[in-house]
Formats: C-alpha cells, structure tokens, sequence
C-alpha cells in the first residue's frame, strides 16, 4: 500500500486546491504552526474514513465555503491504483479505479464504496488506523515517563483492542464493576421486595378481614334491625296487656264495692222491716258483770281474811279485809241503782221519735248507697265498654318472658355494631389498600428486572471481551515475537532479536546480548526502548492490516527528542522506510539526516 | 315520551397499571374520578337510568376505600332517583364473598344476580340482563323479549363471535352472535367486556361503550360512555367522550439514526400532562451510537403523565469485525447472539455487545 496524492479543496486551512504528491520511502513533510500540517493528515483519514458533520464541522475552510473536498490516490499492494473523491459538501464519496490512464468511477454509493475501502486498508476503524499506521507526538511521550512501567504493554494492549487509550483489561474491570454494583444493589431491592411482599400477604388478608367484618356488620345491622321491630312490637303489645290488666283490675275492684254496698243495702233494709226497739240507758250483760266483781272481791277478801286468821298470817289480812270492804261498799252501791225507778210516760215519746229518726235515717242510708251503686255500675259498663276494645288483646304474661332479655339482645348488637364500625374504619385508614401494595411492589420489580438485566448484559459484555483478549493475544503474542526479529533485529543494528510477551498480561522481556538473559524492557535505554516501540508499532500495523504494507504516518513524534535519543530513532526510522512507505510531519527541519535519506522532502509554507 | 339512558362498562374500578410505573396509582384514582363524571353526566343529563354491562370492578374484592367512594356516588345518584343497572362481569363475578354480596349498596342499584337473563322496569324501560357465571355461557342464547312498548335493553357482558379473532383473542369468550342479537326483540344491546369503544354491524344497534378511562397502551385515543336515547321506537346513540389520559403508541425505526434527534422530535411532538406515550424503538442501528434513554426521561419525563421509552433495538447486521480484541469480541458476541434462541437472552446478549462496544469506544 502507498499513498499516492492527496488533493484537498475548501478543507481546513486550504481554501484553495492544495496538492500532495507521496513518494515511496520516507516522506519528510515540516512547516510552521498553522501551515496546514495537521489539515493533511486529517485530509488523509477524512478519505479513508467517512466523517460524520460533527466530525467534519472543524474542518469546513471558513475563506471557501462553496467546498469542502478530500480527494487520495493510492496503490494497494496489487499495483492497481484508485482515487478516493470526499465531497463532504454533499455529504458523497466516489471511488474511482485507474484503468487505461484514466479513473473510471467504481461507485458513489457508500454501501459499495466502504467494502473497498475496508479490503484495501485492512479496516474502516479510524480508531484502528491512529493506533496502528499513525503514531503521534503524545504517544512517543508517554514512553519517556519512566515511573509508568507499562506504557509499552499498554500500548500493545490498545493496538490489539483496537482503541486508543482503551484496554480490554480496564474495559473488562468496568464492566465487572457495574455489574457487582448491580449485583449489591439487586440483593438490596430483592430485600425490600420481600418485606413488600409480606406487606401484601397483610393488606390482602386485612382486607379479606375487613370484607368479613363487613358481612358481620351488615348482618348485625338486620339482625339489630328486626330485632329492635320486635322489641317495639312487644313493647307496644305489653302497653295494651298492661292497660287491659289495669281495666280487669278497676273492674274486680268496682264489683266488690257493689258487693259490698249490696251488703249494706240488705243489712239496711233489714233493719228497716225489724220491730223498733227502744235504746236502753245500760246493757243488762254489762250490769250483771259489775254485780258478780263485787261479791268476788269480797268473797277473795273473806277467803284471804279467813285463810289468814287460820294460819295465823296475819299480814294477809292486810289484802284480805280492804278486799272485803271494797265488795261491800260496791255490793251497795249496785242495789241503790238497781232500785232507781224510771218515769213511763218520757219512755213512750223518746221511742216514737226515735223510732221516726231511725227509719229516715236508715231510708238515706240506702238511698245513698243506691246512688253510690248505680254510679258503680255506669262506671262498669263505661269499662266493660273499653274493656270491649281489648277484646283481641289476649296475652298472658308468659309471652313477655323474653322481652328483657330482647332489650339486653338489642343492647348488646347495638354495641357491637359500633364497635365493629371502628375496627373496620381504624384498619381502613391505618393500613395500606392491597392496590397500593401491588402498585409498589409492581415498581420495585421492573427495577429489580432492570437491575438484573443490567447484571446480566454487564456480565456478558466482560465476559466476552475476556474470552476476545484471550483468543487474540493467544493469537498474536507468538507472531510479534516471531515476526519482531526481523524488524528489531534493523532498527536496533543486530543489538536486540529476541522478544518474549506474556500471552496473558503482556508484560515484555528481551534477550540482552551482555548477559543473555531475557530482561524486563523497562530495564533499557530510552534509546532502546524507543527503538523497541517503533519495531512493535511496525509489526501489529501489519498484523492489524492483515499484512497489507500499510503506511506509516508520524505526526511530529520526535518533538522533545534529545540529540542521542533523535540520533536512535532516524537510525530506526531509515531502517523501517526501506519496507514501508513513511509520512513524516514535523514543525521543524529537525536533522540534516532526514532529508539525507527523504526520497521527498516537502515544505509547508 | 322519550327514554334516556347512559351505557357504559369495563371501569375495571381498583386496577394496578403495571406499565406506568409510579404513576400506576395516580390513573387508578383518574379512573375513578372518570367513574364521579360518569355520575355527574347522569345527573346534567337527567337520564332514566345508568347501566354498567359489567367489569365494574377489576377483583371480586375491591378494598373498602373504594366501596365506600362508589357507595358515595351511587348515592349521588340515588338522591336525583337515578337507578343504576349492572350486569356482573368476569373481573368482578356475583358470587359468594364478592362485593356483590358484603356490601350494601344504596336502594337505587339493581344487581343482575340471576345466571338468566331476568327483567327490570323502570318507568318506559325494561332492562335484560344477568350475572356472570361462567365463561362458556352463551348470555343471548335462545333469548326473546316480551313484546311491548317498553325501551327494551339488553345488559350483557360477553363477546361477539363474528370479529376478528387475531385482533381480539379474547373473543371467544361468553360469545353472543349476531343471531342471537338479531332474535332478541331488543331495541338496544348495551355490551361490555371489550376496553375500545365498538359498534357491530347488526339491524338492533348494539354497541360496546368500551371502558371510559384509558387502561392500557392497546387504548389508543378517546373514550367514551354511550348516551342512548328512545324516542317513539328509534334509538339514538351519542358517544360522550370521558378519558383524561391519552394513551399512544409509536414505533420508530431506527436503523439509519445517526443520532437521538429523530426520537428526540417525535417525543417533543407529543408532548402533553395528560398524554402517556410509549415510544418503542426498532430496527438495526449501528453499534457506535448508544441510547442514552435515561437523558432522554430524565428531559422529558414532567412534560407527560407518563413517558416510557422501550429499546427493541437490534443489532446491525453488517457489524465490522476486524483481528483486534474488539472485532474478536464482536465476533464472538454475534456467533453467540445468532445460536440463542431465547428471544429475552438473546436481547441482553445484543445489549451486552451493545455495552462492550459502548465502553471500549469510551462514549459510556
């Protein structure tokens, strides 16, 4: 492979057409800031690869903006020779194949244009490209930091991944690194969702609860219900028992007082057809009983008087003889009255009109308790007419037995109900509703999936690019160790051949002629080890390129070179452009020694 | 003398929305406030009777806050001497234990709780309807209403057999065919069990209300509840819109983006508070442009009730595969993606390149 021409219209600093003739061997391009160097190189990638308009935005010359064109000629390692066209102005490319002296258009289709490209150049992978053809000034600095032993490695390590400043090694410890916090995080949301699922094994329940107390409650509300329309009937139907008993009771009552006047009614009339008797002034029983206390007194006080004497006793006489003496006195006093006559004539009016006064008195008598009575018997009729009314009313006082108990009954629901009112209405408002629950548990779930996937993919990806670097550094570390002798053996003047890299971790040793021994390549010059990174940035450009001779381009590498180190490195550099084609870019001329062996020397002005 | 009723169904009332996330119990508390404007057209538009052809309900046990909240509507309705129909349906079936039964809804809602078709009458109009048994029954089956000069209405839950079985799998379900509609003697068929809004191709119109709130991301667009009034022996249907929430669906193919832009446009045009947007993405894009759908929510999230971007994304078919450790991993990871046959696995495997490309060409 080797570049041709490049022709460059409206791009970056040249407005106007800018052409560049390649030669085989070295190409020694130098000029002051700002002549342009940077545009050609750019001018050369914006060929090979398609820049996207954010990517080719810096380089839209601001003095034409009409254009904005890359055109590269180059010969592939056939021989055959083709004309890259960017028209980045109509966003077109066109590949053109030279055929009997003159480019005839393969195509302007990019879909056609890009498998070209990728055949001849060995990728369509910009980032392949700087890591391989193009080593830059920040890339040879990097070697003299001494303290980082593993800028070499690392540099192995980004060419085989195909990236700048990207090794699968890092890319792989990120990966497993997001997965592990994935991983934690899983096992913490796996927590939560545990105890959210008790929570909703809780709400479900409660709420089934709640349904149940509910039914209850309902059921206690009709229960309440009839049972309170009972009571009220009961009530209702005792209230007439009650009244019908008191009127029963009033009618008994009022009977008897009929009874009763009858009874006086009859004594009454009796006494009226009875023969008057005349009122005696004193009762003869009662006379004949004052008549006997006399005589036994005084036969007491005799007895008394005479037991005394005879015994001798005298202090009964003391009893015995006042005894006597009273008998006597009222034995006398009895006869005296007895005796007193009573005049006939009075005896005869007093009777008449006594008799008179007692017949009247007697007919009031009964007069009134007739009245009494017919008032009584009105009274009875109005009752038994009233009582008439209760005439359907026939409990007896056993069907009110429950009636307490009923009222106890209507008590005790009625309690129940609100209580059961406030269970429910607490629970309610104290728990979560199951929807709810769900509706968190539902979010914490698509997290956890996110999470798991986000594991998973993470995972994936580290494992495979683990499974790549194996197979490729597998693959390669034994061709750059075979395939270095050749070029370490030129660019270090037959010092160093033998290169030795771990497949695994890269790490690098070298045969030292002094001793040889393999030595770690951090134990050499700087000199050397410069030398060594050219020879293994030659070899993996041709591994990577499927050993298409692809180009080497050096954007001003040697710039904070010293004598002996820049001395080294043309040496280094004379050898490999006798294989390659080189493109040298430099702020300045540098050494009389790179225009000795440039086959083409250009100044940018 | 002119009859008035509102018809609607399927307000799956207690429904956790599993697709939207955080916002699942802010449309659950939307569709009840759908069901209170339901209540409320009833009263403005003084019709002789609400009736709800079943799947009022999402579970046969719907928790007390939400009995309570419908007891209270009812009410409202009860107050105006507004009557409510309802045909159960399979969500909410009258059986032992369910709502139906332990609880006690206010004196003006009539529950069909027959497993036949029974009649209510309500001044000109007589109802038809019946309670959900099971899934094979046929509701209409040899059914024939009395004949008078009643608005005779048939309150069903169940599908009709004659539709498209691919679009609507559930249609083989409690079918009612169109014989048995056309046999009916009804003068409407108010039908329930299908969310979208459908009127079939039958002489006795007969309709699904469809669900009033939108309720899943197959809902596209409005909803409404049917206005149905009789007048003389015509019917006349208008639908009355009632969802707050838009639900949309939109596939993008994303196989040339070069970057967000396209995505980034169709969800500004969509913005909306009310709008619930899926936007799922499809096709090949290639490797070396990621989708950072985080920045994507994170921007637009608060200018919709609910956004959700789903990257169905495929990996392009044209991948380069150079000898370095990355070409070998792309390599790798394809080999390993063509073999799975799992299509979940399989996705995460194209993730996982997806990711390994992203992280070594250090955009993440």
């Amino acid at each position: 492979m080797q570049l041709l021409n490049l022709e460059l219209e409206g791009f970056g600093r040249f407005s106007a057409t800018k052409t560049i003739d390649f030669k085989d061997g070295l190409n020694f391009i130098y000029g002051m800031n700002e002549s342009g160097k940077s545009t050609i190189l750019e001018g050369i990638m914006a060929s090979i690869f398609k820049y996207t308009p954010a990517q080719i935005k810096p380089f839209y010359c601001w003095t034409n903006c009409d254009a904005c064109k890359a055109i590269l000629t180059y010969k592939n390692d056939e021989g055959e020779i083709f004309r890259i066209t960017s028209d980045y102005k109509n966003t077109r490319r066109k590949l053109d194949k030279f055929t009997n002296d003159i480019f005839v258009e393969i195509s302007s289709v990019e879909k056609n244009v890009a498998p070209y490209i990728k055949q001849h150049f060995g990728f369509d992978d910009r980032k392949v490209f700087e890591n391989t053809s193009f080593i830059k000034q920040s890339q040879m600095a990097i070697l003299e930091d001494t303290a980082t032993k593993s800028k070499i490695k690392d540099m192995i390590e980004e060419v085989l991944t195909g990236r700048s400043e990207v090794t699968a090694t890092k890319t792989i410890a990120k990966l497993r690194n997001v997965a592990k916090k994935a991983s934690n995080d899983i096992f913490e949301q796996e927590r939560k969702r545990g105890v959210l699922e008790t929570d909703l094994q809780n709400a479900i329940e409660i709420n089934s609860r709640i349904s149940t107390q509910s039914t209850t409650h309902e059921k206690i509300s009709k229960d309440l219900e009839e049972k309170t329309q009972l009571l009220e009937k009961l009530g209702k139907n005792k209230e007439l028992f009650d009244k019908k008993e008191s009127l029963l009771v009033q009618k008994n009552n009022m009977t008897q007082q009929i009874n009763t006047i009858d009874g006086f009614i009859t004594k009454l009339k009796d006494k009226q057809s009875e023969p008057v008797v005349i009122q005696e002034r004193h009762e003869p029983g009662i006379v004949q009983e004052r008549k006997a206390l006399p005589i036994i007194l005084l036969l007491v006080g005799i007895c008394i008087s005479v037991g005394s004497v005879a015994l001798s006793f005298l202090i009964g006489l003391i009893f015995g003889i006042p005894l006597v003496i009273y008998g006597v006195y009222k034995l006398i006093q009895k006869k005296q009255q007895l005796e007193k006559p009573a005049g006939p004539k009075s005896i005869e009016s007093q009777y008449d009109v006594q008799k008179k006064d007692f017949i009247n008195k007697i007919t009031s008598e009964i007069a009134q308790y007739e009245e009494q009575k017919r008032g009584l018997i009105n009274q009875l009729a109005v009752l038994d007419s009233r009582l008439e009314d209760y005439k359907l009313v026939n409990f007896t006082i056993d069907d009110f037995n429950g009636l307490e108990e009923l009222k106890k009954q209507v008590e005790e629901l009625k309690e129940q109900k609100i209580e059961l009112k406030t269970s429910v209405s607490t629970t309610t408002s104290l728990v979560e509703s199951p929807e709810e629950v769900q509706e968190k548990l539902d979010a914490l779930n698509e997290k956890i999936e996110e999470l798991q996937n986000k594991f998973q993919e993470h995972g994936f990806a580290a494992d495979f690019l683990e499974l790549a670097q194996t197979q490729v550094q597998k693959k390669f570390t034994p061709i750059i160790e075979k395939d270095s002798k050749h070029i370490l053996k030129e660019v270090t003047d037959n010092r160093y051949e033998d290169m030795r890299i771990n497949e695994e971790n890269l790490d690098i040793s070298i045969i030292a002629p002094e001793i040889n021994q393999y030595v770690d390549v951090y134990v050499l010059s700087q000199g050397a080890r410069d030398q060594i990174y050219f020879a293994l940035r030659t070899v993996l450009t041709n591994l990577l390129c499927g050993n298409l001779n692809m180009p080497l381009i050096l954007d001003d590498p040697f710039h904070n070179f010293d004598e002996i180190r820049l001395e080294k490195t043309i040496e280094a550099i004379k050898n490999i452009s006798r294989e390659k084609q080189i493109i040298l870019i430099s702020h300045r001329p540098y050494h009389n020694e790179f225009e000795k062996f440039a086959t083409n020397v250009i100044e940018l002005k | 003398m002119v009859s008035k009723i509102i018809h609607t169904s399927d307000l799956h009332l207690g429904m956790t929305f599993k697709s939207l996330g955080e916002k699942s119990k802010l449309h659950r508390s939307d569709c009840e406030d759908c069901f209170s404007g339901i209540i409320d057209l009833c009263t403005n538009e003084k019709v002789d009777a609400l009736l709800i052809a079943g799947d009022f309900f999402d579970v046969p046990n719907p928790s007390k806050s939400l009995i309570k909240f419908v007891n209270k509507e009812f009410g409202r309705l009860e107050k105006n001497g507004i009557p409510v129909f309802i045909s159960t349906g399979n969500h909410d079936p009258y059986k032992n234990g369910s709502v139906w039964l332990t609880n006690k809804f206010p004196q003006n809602v009539v529950i069909f709780d027959s497993s036949e078709i029974v009649s209510k009458r309500i001044k000109d109009i007589t109802i038809y309807g019946l309670a959900y048994t099971d899934d094979t029954k046929k509701p209409l089956k040899g059914f024939t209403a009395e004949k008078e000069d009643n608005f005779k209405i048939g309150l069903i839950h169940g599908s009709t057999i004659n539709i498209n079985w691919d679009e609507q799998p559930e249609a083989g379900y409690r079918p009612i065919s169109i014989e048995d509609i056309e046999k009916s003697g009804l003068d409407y068929v108010a039908l329930g069990h299908f969310h979208d809004f459908l009127q079939l191709n039958t002489i006795i119109p007969c309709y699904y209300s469809g669900s009033p709130e939108g309720l899943s991301l197959k809902n596209q667009g409005e909803m409404f509840v049917l206005l149905v009034t009789y007048d003389d022996g015509k019917v006349k249907i208008t639908k009355k819109k009632t969802n707050k929430r838009i639900f949309k669906t939109i596939e993008l193919d994303c196989t040339n983006y070069e970057n967000d832009s396209q995505i980034r446009k169709v969800i500004s045009q969509n913005i909306g508070e009310n709008n619930i947007l899926r936007i799922l993405l499809k096709g090949c894009p290639p490797l070396d442009y990621s989708f950072d759908i985080d920045l994507l929510m994170k921007e637009y999230e608060s200018k919709y009730f609910y956004l959700k971007v789903v990257d169905n994304v495929h990996i392009p078919e044209d991948l380069r595969e150079d000898e370095t450790i990355r070409g070998t991993f792309i390599k790798l990871m394809k080999e390993e993606i063509s073999k799975e046959e799992d299509e979940y696995k399989k996705k995460r495997l194209e993730n996982a390149l997806r990711l390994g490309v992203g992280y070594l060409d250090k955009r993440l």
